[in-house]
């Protein structure tokens, strides 16, 4: 572990605590990445980054200021935490304000150097896999970049995180093109511990771009109708986040969660189950309000086990706290992909979904992006200019199968799921 | 540490340095309660260089002759190291000096801020009993920039905006919450951009009626239907649908209009121009009088009464197409690289009435605010619809519930058949493309078809 940033963190609450805070945390980090950029199925550039910088948490009566400021500035230290201390002062009091107690862990992950060749070699393996199998597909626009972020969270209460990750991080988005006409933008990506596998087989980037060929040609649909989704894990993804959201701080501070008194209480299909996943590339089981995290269920077979909120938020809303590090996952379903797809008579394979916040009720209508139409069972042409409309709670609500296949994101690993009775336009 | 051209590394096509400071700071009041109260510095330096078509960049806090010297060995590395990559072989060789630093009021101190969250937090708990929550943001940030380049740019300027967002959640008849926001922002701090009190309780008064409008909201009817579109949906569709779609480095990606120059996509009573800083001799939210590759900024007029005219540029696509960059590449972070983006993005206003535009509506919608949008290469968008209201004969109707609209840009906007004659720029939320950006967008009022998903 980096025994500066250590001395910095703790160095910082000495100042603070002398300052008169009654409680104090700092996050002294460094975050050092290499990435490649890809423009146009080339790349047009390399960046390398180091940033250090120091966040500081102070709490005085129960009064809250934080303040981000560039590592080292050891002279004006003293200057900053005064100023903090000063904005702290001419806050509210507000007793919900604290900081995590005797909360200690260290963790090492992932690879702490960065293979520059292996990163120019994969690249120009997917580029050669382009040519070869998918030519009309363009990789517009791309990063690859390996990163690593160390930090020491410490506090006046007994609390020391660290951690030192590395991972590598990509991001593709492609279009087809052909004879001037073009698909509408797709995008692949996710974080890996290694580059062992050529990005054709990761995160989903080898159909990214078979689809992107697809789709050059598009139709659309004649008539509203009443049918059914494949959701790609790509487009699960904005399903728990919409759940994430709603039993988050933002929606249960603001009394405006749909699931704020339905712990305990079946909110989701029987099939749906979805966990929390403390580790994964470039995490640490670390919260950003300075708690050990753990593997947990949120809904288990369609029941929700938990709301998530900080501590903070549990204080405020006298609500259990539970820490979480941001990474849910859904548990496969037992049918295979392409039986639920033949179990569809009408409705769409959805690649993407483009759509307005849902709102705080649920409802939501939103562009079907990188999709296709499903007739009686068989995949047919991709679709342009396709709404549909509904209500996510009820969605989650109806599911009626979720995939076996799953695409692993790194921190996530999501199936595809199928959902009825959506309103297509 | 002063920038100079001694600090260039050799041996590169093109180099540039860039100083960039940041300070931003966020005090979210919910409730009453001070939920976030934050200020962010950062500063850093940031070496780029251009080498047989591709570009080496490295980036660090540092702000000395010793780190930029190293930073420019580490860009020429990564160059150096992307041999065989790269197609084009030559960047725009123009150059300015442009120092840029406009006016602005003395930012409030904290306690001045705290003043101003605590009124707004009276205000609401006097005057709109049927609020269960409601949430004041003030954000405020600053850029500072300098900017050398082997061309002989050099060059410096800064860039600060002030944002002050309103929101309001009420319950309809059923329980579940309704929200709605507003927010107010403007080029310098939150004191340019703050109202009196007369001014405020009035837009509070407004969205606390709004919200309220939203708890007996009734579905929109989906379908292609006539629509009038409110000054902050014709910004994001100028925006995000024609705007993006108008950046170089897309066009070269494949956008629809690089085949589209000097045809029709919008209807004739559509003009669209990214200004750099200013539009009729009044400064806009963003502005941008020199861009982070030392370019000076000049207005770019996409689309010139329905024609689509032209693109935005930074020295590498500007070289690529043969034409002059425009000084729109600009860098968010200091670490950032600089990328193509939008400045001020408006749609021109035209000669209509707002009240003469609705009465000739039998059956469609007024949309007025949106709460987020997205674009294709293919002007193909949506935006998704946070306040709307019914027009039937001519007359404003009940609210609509939380909606989506779509379309294709160059269909939906040749259907326009009236534009305003008022024009309104707001410059809140960020554009995101790799890097997020301070952006401003607007215009008048537009009727026209466009396709709404229901509810």
């Amino acid at each position: 572990m980096n025994a500066d940033l250590q001395a910095h963190a703790e160095t910082a609450i000495r100042t603070m605590k002398a300052a008169g805070f009654d409680h104090a945390q700092a996050v002294a980090k460094t975050a050092d990445f290499d990435e490649l950029n890809v423009t146009n199925n080339d790349v047009n550039l390399f960046r390398t980054v180091n940033k250090p910088s120091l966040d500081l948490k102070g709490i005085v009566d129960g009064r809250k200021a934080t303040q981000t400021i560039p590592l080292p500035e050891p002279d004006v230290l003293e200057e900053i935490v005064s100023s903090l201390f000063t904005t702290a002062r001419q806050a509210p009091e507000d007793p919900a304000n604290a900081i995590s107690t005797n909360q200690v862990h260290d963790y090492v992950d992932g690879p702490l150097t960065a293979d520059k060749s292996a990163m120019v070699q994969r690249l120009r393996e997917l580029f050669d896999y382009r040519v070869k199998h998918t030519k009309t597909a363009q990789i517009t626009e791309g990063i690859l970049s390996h990163q690593r972020n160390q930090y020491v969270l410490a506090n006046s209460s007994g609390s020391i995180l660290r951690a030192d990750l590395g991972c590598y991080e990509s991001f593709f988005m492609a279009v087809g093109q052909k004879d001037g006409k073009s698909s509408s933008m797709g995008y692949s990506m996710g974080t890996s511990r290694d580059l062992e596998h050529p990005f054709s087989e990761r995160f989903g980037t080898d159909t990214l771009l078979e689809h992107a060929q697809q789709q050059i040609e598009t139709t659309r649909i004649r008539e509203s109708f009443n049918g059914s989704i494949l959701l790609s894990p790509m487009t699960v993804m904005d399903l728990v986040a919409y759940l994430q959201d709603q039993v988050g701080d933002g929606a249960l501070l603001t009394n405006s969660s749909m699931y704020k008194d339905k712990v305990g209480e079946v909110i989701a299909a029987k099939d749906l189950s979805i966990f929390h996943t403390a580790t994964a590339p470039g995490s640490a089981p670390h919260s950003t309000d300075g708690y050990v995290v753990e593997d947990f269920p949120l809904v288990e077979e369609g029941r929700l086990e938990t709301l998530l909120p900080t501590n903070y938020a549990s204080r405020k809303c006298d609500l259990s706290h539970k820490p979480n590090g941001g990474t849910f996952s859904v548990r496969p379903g037992g049918q295979n992909r392409d039986h639920l797809l033949s179990e569809i008579q009408r409705g769409a394979l959805v690649g993407r979904l483009s759509m307005g916040r849902p709102a705080v009720n649920g409802d939501f209508s939103g562009v079907i992006k990188n999709s296709f139409t499903i007739a009686e069972g068989k995949i047919g042409p991709a679709l342009s200019e396709t709404m549909i409309s509904g209500n996510v709670a009820q969605m989650l609500k109806d599911i009626d199968g979720i995939s076996l296949e799953t695409i692993n994101f790194g921190g996530s690993v999501l199936p595809w799921i199928r959902i009825p009775h959506l309103v297509f336009s | 540490m002063e920038l100079n051209s001694n600090l260039f590394p050799a041996g590169v096509t093109y180099a540039e340095f860039r100083k960039h400071r940041i300070t931003s700071s966020t005090m979210t009041m919910l409730d009453g309660n001070l939920v976030a109260n934050d200020t962010t510095r950062s500063q850093g330096l940031n070496c780029r260089v251009f080498r047989d078509g591709v570009w080496g960049c490295a980036a660090s806090p540092t702000l000395t002759s010793n780190n930029a010297e190293r930073l420019g060995k580490i860009a020429k590395d990564n160059v150096i190291s992307l041999a065989g990559f790269g197609k084009t072989k030559r960047v725009a060789d123009v150059h300015s000096h442009v120092e840029t630093h406009l006016p602005r009021k003395a930012p409030w101190s904290t306690g001045q801020k705290m003043d101003f969250l605590e009124t707004l937090h009276a205000i609401s708990e006097k005057k709109y009993p049927k609020l269960v929550s409601s949430t004041f943001v003030l954000m405020e940030e600053l850029h500072e920039k300098e900017v050398v380049t082997t061309t002989g740019s050099r060059t410096s300027a800064d860039m600060a905006r002030g944002t002050i967002y309103l929101v309001q959640t009420v319950l309809n008849a059923n329980g579940e919450p309704i929200r709605l926001a507003d927010p107010i922002s403007g080029r310098g701090s939150i004191s340019d951009v703050s109202l009196t009190r007369a001014e405020l309780e009035k837009r509070l008064d407004l969205l606390y009626k709004r919200v309220l409008d939203k708890t007996e909201a009734v579905p929109a009817h989906a379908g292609l239907v006539d629509c009038i579109l409110g000054p902050d949906v014709t910004g994001i569709l100028a925006h995000e649908a024609m705007g993006h779609p108008c950046e170089a480095d897309l066009v070269e990606g494949g956008a629809v209009t690089a085949g589209l120059v000097g045809q029709q996509v919008a209807s004739e009573m559509i003009t669209m121009v990214d200004f750099a800083h200013s539009y009729n001799g009044k400064t806009l939210p963003v502005p941008v009088f020199v861009d982070d590759e030392g370019v000076e900024a000049k207005d770019v007029t996409m689309v010139d009464k329905g024609i689509l005219k032209g693109f935005l540029h930074n020295r590498e696509t500007a070289e690529t197409m043969g034409q002059a960059p425009t000084g729109n590449a600009r860098s968010y972070m200091f670490e950032d690289e600089p990328l193509i983006r939008m400045r001020n993005t408006l749609i021109l206003p035209g000669e209509a009435k707002l009240e003469d535009m609705i009465a000739d509506v039998e059956d469609g919608y007024l949309l007025l605010k949106t709460s987020n949008g997205q674009a294709d290469t293919t002007t193909e968008f949506m935006f998704g619809i946070s306040l709307g209201y019914e027009i039937k004969n001519g007359k404003l109707g009940s609210a609509i519930k939380d909606t989506t609209v779509s379309g294709t840009a160059i269909e939906m906007l040749k259907t326009v058949t009236a534009v305003s004659d008022d024009l309104s720029v707001e410059a809140s939320g960020y554009c995101g493309k790799k890097q997020r950006m301070v952006v401003s967008m607007g215009g008048p009022a537009l009727r026209s078809k466009i396709n709404i998903g229901g509810a």
